[in-house]
């Protein structure tokens, strides 16, 4: 029996030492030989855990308390060293900057096969091949620390294939990284699929990416394994529990299935791919329109984006150049760009085209070589970093970096103590952004303490405590899950409703479709082009030029645009709105 | 980044690691044993044509003085007042002491040799660390690694210098954002004020400790899953490293240095001494002499 299976779980419940509650719960499953399995579930759900227990880093590495078998190929992971079962399960994990050991990427590589005792000649004869299969020639003397992190996830997949493990684990392989360092690695995992044909488990929140290609599927929450089996029966059957949970379910899916709970569809299955959704959609809509309307379809205005009024700019980028003194980087080649009160921008583009670059310079903590920023209508160099901090304040995109104190009181107090503020002041801000943020009940905690998504809210959190009247934000939603991604989003647009401006720098289409109120796409340290929106969006070419891809809803409104639907939707719900409309008319 | 390897093609690139290890050796023995500042200047500019036979940029060697000159500016006066001001310490020099005159308030005497002295360890200890600089500079960190690996060093030691090593521009990249998170919560860094310096180091060092532990526990699992420990006995190298005839020749001729070094600085031969430079000074008095 244990021939069949490559990982048998029985049983298994594990708690971390010094944690409450168990990571996971009765866990039960059983992957046969050459299966591909995706994980997937909220933040904390457990799935991280139970990667780590299949090469039994839980419970060797971790200590705490474990129960139940796991059995991989045939040995219980609880008799043998942990060095040995590495050799058998490969692991991947998120951040892979924290997984590369070596100066070289040829070391790095041969790191794995050194430990095993494979003779040299036999390593460099792989080395060569695996480079190859993981697009990495040419790379073998660059420190693995200076790639781009597609590439350095694609070096640490390759230092595990280097291993030829006959498992495969990979914890969110693309979560840290950009669409194009993300479509890179869901390259080589569907490479890896094809060729090696090898068992292989992964975590990952971009479903749609993997749907047609798991043979199974399970959704855990707390600890639990809550769904099982193939994914598309997933989808289809439980949209509305996966969307409660925070998932990011095909936003096709989730359109067809608010339609069918307004009654608009009837019987169709779900679709989970852009495609099926068209052919379903176009076959509905043919039924029910008996003449192709080509007139203009309904807009939605939005709010004013702010550009065409005539106020001063709250920032304005005059032809910035930047340059960094060290290794002569060109990273700004002359960046013009007016941001204007009560705005909600998004900065758009891959790493290393200059948009972090950019928004430094908002905060006095990078100069301009060239040109000039303008804050308040007023040029930025007459102005200390301090004294820009009142106006201008930045979140960082690791909250470890910037949460410095011993409580969530003292982070808040940080910033407005360091101004000089009064006492009473001070106190008053403090509880003001706490109830604002509903922080109030952490003040006591230690930030260090805290979840992802809370370490988050305290770093806005310590940064309203000075007041700023524009809000950066570096990457608000990487590395998180879908559902905490939202409620930051939710958090921003409340700031901004209560009129502090916006930036945010973000990979996520999706997100700033919905939320942004312009967009400005960088490259490769220009502007490529900004707007709303509703105007950027459209222009497919464009966004492919920098691997950026439209929000699904977006494409589907441009494949649906012969029935008369705008090819500028953003969101879900005006989807659902549009063809609400369409449909009952047509009825 | 201050610890990057420098890739040229020279005799002093293609020498085993280990030969350099010697090489740095020798002249700090070199450097130890002499006490005079005629012979370390000598020594210095040695140390100069080293670096102009690797052909490694001089600015890029002296890019890590900026961390040093504040070690030796504490350590110049505390030599002055402690060490330099012992007669019986600069008797060894077996020359007549010269009084230049008396540090004003303290009183305590100002040795012509005292200041000689001081001279010589300050100097002595910014070329010791440049010599260091100078090795990392001219040997990928790793090839140091495998070959102290090789002079049968444990494994785990030597992956964590080159794991060490390999994690240093991140840390320091870290350490950049960590301050900047600062400076943008209006906190002061960067004060000329070396007590307040210290003071918001201290206040930054707790949370980077944080940092680093969090790091050191993410490479410790990360190794784990590399199956590290699988069986250090029998780990193999893709890095090889081979003693050719050049580097058994250096090595013999760095050998006989070295026991040079040695009998200079044991028994002195009155050569590597304050003496010396003492009576190079008065001839260049009388030369001068000779003219006024």
């Amino acid at each position: 029996m244990t021939e069949e299976y490559d990982i048998i779980m029985e049983n298994v419940t594990y708690k971390y030492p010094n944690s409450e509650r168990p990571a996971i719960q009765d866990i039960c499953l059983r992957v046969k030989k050459g299966e591909f399995v995706l994980i997937t579930g909220p933040a904390g759900a457990g799935k991280t855990t139970l990667c780590r227990c299949l090469n039994g880093l839980v419970p060797r590495f971790y200590g705490g308390e474990f129960e139940g078998d796991v059995i991989v190929k045939g040995y219980n992971t609880k008799r043998e060293e942990q060095s040995f079962l590495a050799s058998m399960v490969g692991l991947l994990f998120q951040d892979p900057a924290s997984q590369l050991l070596c100066a070289t990427v040829k070391e790095e590589l041969a790191f794995g096969p050194e430990n095993l005792g494979i003779p040299p000649e036999k390593i460099l004869q792989d080395l060569e091949k695996v480079l190859k299969d993981v697009r990495l020639e040419g790379y073998e003397e660059r420190s693995p620390h200076t790639l781009s992190g597609g590439e350095q996830q694609a070096c640490a997949l390759a230092s595990i294939m280097m291993m030829h493990p006959s498992i495969y684990v990979l914890d969110e392989p693309t979560s840290n990284l950009d669409p194009l360092g993300s479509y890179r690695v869901f390259q080589l995992i569907k490479d890896l699929i094809r060729r090696e044909k090898r068992t292989i488990i992964i975590v990952e929140h971009k479903l749609d990416e993997l749907v047609n290609l798991a043979d199974r599927m399970l959704v855990m929450s707390e600890g639990q394994i809550i769904l099982e089996g193939k994914p598309r029966e997933i989808i289809k059957s439980n949209v509305d529990l996966l969307e409660e949970l925070g998932l990011k379910v095909p936003q096709v899916s989730l359109l067809i299935n608010k339609l069918k709970n307004n009654g608009l569809i009837s019987d169709s299955p779900i679709p989970t791919t852009l495609d099926e959704c068209y052919k379903l959609l176009s076959r509905v809509l043919k039924q029910k329109i008996v003449r192709k309307e080509v007139k203009k379809p309904m807009r939605h205005v939005e709010g004013s984006s702010g550009a065409e009024n005539n106020k001063t700019p709250i920032i304005e980028a005059r032809d910035v150049h930047f340059v960094y003194p060290e290794g002569n980087v060109v990273a700004l080649r002359g960046v013009s760009l007016k941001i204007y009160e009560k705005d909600f921008l998004a900065i758009l583009g891959q790493n290393g085209s200059g948009k972090t670059t950019l928004v430094k310079h908002f905060t006095g903590l990078l100069r301009p070589t060239r040109g000039k920023i303008f804050i308040e209508g007023e040029d930025a160099e007459n102005f200390t970093i301090s004294q820009l901090a009142t106006k201008v304040g930045y979140v960082f995109q690791n909250p470890d970096f910037q949460l410095v104190c011993r409580s969530v009181k003292e982070e808040l107090e940080f910033g407005p103590k360091n101004l000089g503020l009064s006492e009473d002041e001070i106190e008053k801000r403090v509880m003001n952004v706490a109830k604002d943020l509903n922080i109030l009940h952490l003040l006591q905690k230690n930030p260090r303490d805290l979840s992802k998504g809370e370490k988050q809210r305290v770093a806005v959190a310590s940064v309203l405590t000075m007041n700023p009247k524009v809000l950066i934000i570096d990457e608000p939603t990487t590395g998180q899950d879908f559902g905490t991604a939202i409620k930051m989003m939710e958090l921003y647009k409340r700031l901004n409703e209560e009129g502090i401006t916006i930036i945010i720098i973000t990979h996520d289409m999706q997100l700033a479709a919905e939320y942004a109120k312009r967009v400005v796409i960088m490259r490769n340290g220009t502007i490529l082009c900004e707007g709303p929106p509703k105007e950027v969006f459209v222009q497919r070419q464009l966004l492919e030029s920098t691997f950026l891809k439209p929000p699904q809803i977006t494409l589907l409104s441009q494949l649906l645009s012969d029935y008369g639907i705008p090819p500028d939707v953003l969101s879900v719900d005006e989807m659902v709105d549009i063809l609400t409309q369409l449909i009952r008319r047509g009825s | 980044m201050s610890f990057d390897y420098i890739p040229r093609d020279t005799l002093v690139h293609r020498l085993d690691p280990r030969v350099k290890l010697l090489i740095v050796l020798t002249l700090m023995l070199y450097f130890i044993s002499v006490d005079d500042s005629f012979t370390l200047t000598l020594l210095t500019i040695a140390y100069i044509i080293l670096i102009a036979v690797s052909k490694v940029p001089f600015r890029r060697v002296l890019s890590i003085a900026k961390a040093i000159i504040p070690a030796v500016l504490i350590y110049i006066p505390l030599n002055m007042l402690f060490i330099a001001a012992n007669p019986h310490q600069l008797q060894l020099f077996g020359h007549e002491l010269i009084l230049i005159g008396h540090i004003p308030l303290l009183g305590i005497p100002v040795y012509f040799q005292g200041v000689i002295y001081t001279f010589n360890c300050s100097l002595r200890m910014f070329i010791i660390l440049l010599l260091f600089r100078w090795l990392t500079m001219v040997t990928p960190i790793n090839r140091l690694v495998v070959s102290l690996t090789k002079m049968k060093a444990p494994p785990s030691l030597s992956v964590a210098t080159s794991i060490a090593f390999s994690y240093l521009p991140v840390v320091l990249r870290e350490a950049k954002t960590m301050q900047e998170a600062y400076a943008l919560r209006a906190f002061k860094t960067e004060y000329r004020n070396p007590f307040k310096k210290i003071k918001i180091l201290s206040k930054m060092m707790f949370p980077m400790f944080m940092n680093s532990f969090k790091r050191g526990y993410d490479i410790a699992i990360a190794l784990e899953a590399r199956a590290f420990n699988y069986d250090p006995k029998h780990r193999t190298s893709i890095v090889e490293i081979k003693y050719t005839k050049v580097d058994w020749v250096f090595t013999i001729i760095l050998l006989i240095l070295m026991v040079i070094a040695i009998l200079i600085g044991r028994w002195g031969l009155n050569y590597a001494n304050i003496e010396l430079t003492m009576k190079i000074l008065e001839a260049l008095k009388q030369y001068i002499h000779q003219f006024t």
